[in-house]
């Protein structure tokens, strides 16, 4: 079983993507998936994506990364949390199993 | 970490005026400096930090910035709050480039954030609750703001 690899990118890599990253741990553990994130500054993206699945990022972040990215404040104010992860969910794409 | 550890009345301000984003988080630093909570490098990092990467959050009719720093800047985890008389712009985290009016400004002193995680987490997530932001900018009693910030904490059972 593979396991779901996200980076959580913020300004700073710290109070943001912290509270993103256990959001996320905590939603996608409880529709199955096993989850690891890394967190990192958007100026750090492009030297952090080995092995990773997916970005979920509260900033900007540089465009055609190869990886699939979500930019959402969801995981931070709740607002479309629900929708948000579905999100994530609908581009992780097949090969990451439950 | 205990909820009085957290919220320090000394760093709550209610209906205050400033004319930029620059202003309060200057007048926010300096309290949390006058009260320990971080090194004197942290003011000047922040406002750099928030041109960078601002932390406006666009909710609604009423929003929220949480500038903060890297934790190098920070002595112990706190934060200062101050709630404004007229909103002052600050630029939106998810698109920088625009500019909101911001009516609560939560100046977060982060220095260990696994610690501090579920307390950020609460927090920002009362952020998407109208009727509790909606709270925070009707009241000028501190005693106020500190019971709906414990109220948030306490929820969901923890």
């Amino acid at each position: 079983m593979k396991k779901l690899k996200i980076l959580v990118v913020c300004g700073t890599g710290i109070a943001t993507s912290t509270v993103v990253s256990r959001k996320l741990e905590e939603k996608l553990s409880e529709r199955g998936y096993e989850v690891e994130t890394r967190q990192c500054k958007a100026s750090e993206v492009e030297s952090n994506l080995e092995g990773i699945d997916i970005i979920v990022a509260t900033t900007p972040v540089p465009e055609n990364l190869g990886v699939p990215v979500v930019r959402t404040l969801a995981f931070l104010t709740g607002v479309g949390e629900d929708e948000a992860i579905e999100e994530v969910i609908s581009k992780i794409g097949g090969d990451v199993q439950k | 970490m205990k909820f009085e550890e957290m919220i320090d009345e000394k760093l709550i301000f209610t209906k205050m005026d400033f004319g930029s984003a620059g202003e309060v988080i200057g007048f926010l630093s300096d309290e949390l400096f006058k009260n320990g909570y971080i090194k004197e490098t942290f003011k000047q990092a922040v406002i750099e930090r928030e041109k960078k990467y601002p932390t406006g959050l666009q909710l609604g009719n009423i929003n929220v910035a949480i500038p903060h720093t890297d934790i190098e800047h920070v002595i112990k985890s706190g934060v200062a709050v101050c709630t404004l008389s007229s909103p002052i712009k600050f630029h939106r985290m998810d698109k920088p480039r625009e500019e909101i009016p911001i009516h609560i400004v939560f100046l977060l002193a982060v220095s260990e954030p696994n610690e501090y995680v579920k307390f950020l987490s609460k927090l920002t997530s009362s952020f998407g609750k109208k009727e509790t932001i909606r709270a925070l900018i009707s009241t000028d009693n501190k005693k106020q703001i500190k019971k709906i910030l414990k109220d948030i904490l306490k929820e969901d059972g923890e």
